[in-house]
């Protein structure tokens, strides 16, 4: 339990949201069930509408004190936002992340859902419809990667390597448009850059130990909180671009995410010299 | 050596077999999967590789006898292979898994690619997507299609041209020399979106499904690229070498670029790419 939230049953909601509306739309979308947003590759989908709907139905029946902060409910009414700081209790949920990635018919996009309880991060969740598997954590608990069938395996960060040797993610699109270019090209001091429009995706290929550095410049609670406590508990050092924690009510600053403060440090002066 | 139209439907269920009996039981599976560096820790090697070659070369050694098989673990045995695909009479160049890093770090990006070439001429190519079992079949002269499970097929289409600062693209610059990686890292400020998915096989989907306006690579090994550029081209796009000129089966440099049409290629080619 986490405040008075059971976090089993909030992840399980998740799946069969999933299950229920996500997954049999995929690659089955017609040209009516997508629109763009702010932008033509901010998209939503009735997936991510009806299993929003979904999971805030029976979120509300399951846990009547928590605010619920959906991603597709922002989008409807922008002031709920504001009501996540002062909360006792809060559940954010991005009902799918990926989304550009979902409507294209390219299998990176997951389910997320964290708890926040008095401005804090206390829990997160990250489901993976395809691979039917959930990375989740509460705080200071550690990361876990958990199968329906009851195994868990203990999630952990890379060991730190140097920068020439780096492997990771940068979210580069929403960089100001003169810092971005010089970002870019720092970016050719590391190994590999790659960006696979999934913040769930990333967040649990680094929790896992599988690449070095994540960087994400515009933070929509509902896209970075299970993600940062998830590479948190799993050993990262992860910050702001001032240095200072990324909490739930940021939604500008920066979000950078490193196997250590060391690592941190030598990303911020050498790549992202924002 | 012949090929008909009906050994595409044997190609298929040969990668659809690798998929449920070699692949898909290792994703996920750190004991089965058996990880190993080839060049770097973004150039890796995995048991469903390797078994997944072997089972198609196995089975297309046996149906078409003589014909020229190639595929990473061949090229590494033999780097003549390669070449030989401008000449050989019957070619078959396999990828088992590309996006081999991804499939490693648990990321369902990945799929099987297969290419058949006639005389230094692609003229099929199948993309296979493992996870769900989708399929997409590329043609020489008869379209691309996308053979959803359960699904009538869906004919391929690339994107409308664009102005540049409209465009989603990529362009795989981490593999580049200097000067050239910074120099293309930079100027992909100019577009609206970049992104690299670490998978040749979904940037050919996407890009000739119209998701995306272009993709690029300068290192052309014929696994990474023949089947995604017939592709491409029975689904109305330009792809050409950076010199301008087709690229052919046995061909290894010289950099590629896709785009909707001849005008955006030009522009990808300038603006991006550069001197």
């Amino acid at each position: 339990m986490t405040g008075s939230v059971d976090i089993a049953a909030l992840a399980d909601l998740l799946r069969r949201a999933a299950k229920a509306e996500i997954l049999p739309r995929f690659r089955r979308l017609g040209s009516d069930d997508v629109r763009a947003k702010s932008e033509a590759t901010d998209l939503v989908t009735e997936a991510d509408l009806q299993a929003e709907r979904m999971i805030k139905g029976e979120a509300a029946a399951l846990w009547p004190d928590a605010v619920f902060v959906g991603e597709e409910s922002v989008a409807a009414d922008p002031a709920l936002l504001g009501k996540l700081e002062g909360a006792d209790l809060a559940i954010v949920v991005d009902p799918v992340d990926g989304t550009f990635n979902f409507a294209s018919g390219i299998p990176a996009f997951g389910v997320m859902a964290s708890v926040v309880a008095k401005g804090e991060t206390v829990a997160g969740i990250i489901y993976d419809p395809m691979g039917d598997d959930w990375a989740i954590t509460e705080k200071g608990g550690g990361a876990w990667l958990r199968r329906p069938g009851g195994e868990t395996e203990r999630l952990s960060v890379a060991a730190p390597v140097a920068l020439e040797d780096m492997v990771g993610m940068a979210s580069t699109g929403f960089l100001p448009k003169p810092k971005r270019g010089e970002i870019l090209a720092n970016l050719a001091k590391v190994r590999f850059l790659a960006n696979y429009r999934c913040a769930a995706h990333e967040y649990r290929a680094f929790a896992g130990g599988h690449v070095h550095y994540l960087m994400y410049n515009k933070l929509m609670p509902w896209d970075h909180l299970a993600g940062t406590l998830l590479s948190i508990e799993a050993g990262a050092h992860a910050a702001r671009f001032d240095g200072s924690p990324y909490l739930p009510r940021h939604t500008s600053g920066g979000l950078l995410v490193a196997p250590d403060k060391e690592s941190w440090d030598i990303l911020r002066r050498e790549v992202f010299t924002i | 050596m012949k090929f008909a139209d009906n050994d595409i439907e044997f190609l298929r269920g040969c990668l659809g077999y690798v998929a449920e009996h070699e692949i898909m039981p290792r994703f996920r599976n750190a004991a089965a999967s058996n990880v190993a560096e080839k060049t770097s820790s973004v150039d890796l090697v995995t048991q469903a590789d390797l078994l997944s070659e072997a089972y198609l070369t196995a089975r297309l050694r046996e149906r078409f006898p003589g014909a020229l098989v190639v595929g990473e673990e061949a090229y590494a045995a033999d780097p003549s292979v390669v070449p030989a695909l401008a000449e050989a009479e019957l070619g078959f160049v396999i990828d088992p898994v590309d996006g081999t890093f991804n499939f490693a770090a648990g990321l369902p990006v990945f799929a099987t690619m297969l290419a058949v070439t006639i005389k230094g001429e692609t003229v099929a190519g199948i993309i296979h997507e493992p996870v769900l079992g989708d399929t997409l079949v590329a043609m020489k002269g008869a379209g691309s299609f996308l053979h959803r499970v359960g699904a009538e097929p869906q004919r391929l289409k690339v994107a409308a041209a664009m102005p540049l600062g409209e465009m989603v693209g990529s362009i795989a610059f981490s593999h580049m020399p200097e000067p050239m990686r910074s120099r293309i890292a930079a100027n992909m400020a100019k577009t609206k979106m970049s992104f690299n998915y670490n998978c040749s096989a979904y940037e050919y989907w996407m890009a000739s499904s119209g998701k995306f306006h272009f993709i690029g690579h300068l290192k052309l090994m014929p696994w990474d690229h023949l089947a995604g550029v017939l592709l491409h081209q029975e689904a109305g796009g330009h792809t050409a070498k950076f010199d301008g000129m087709s690229y052919r089966p046995g061909e290894t440099g010289g950099g590629i670029i896709s785009a909707p049409c001849r005008e955006s290629w030009q522009m990808i080619r300038a603006e991006i790419v550069g001197d």
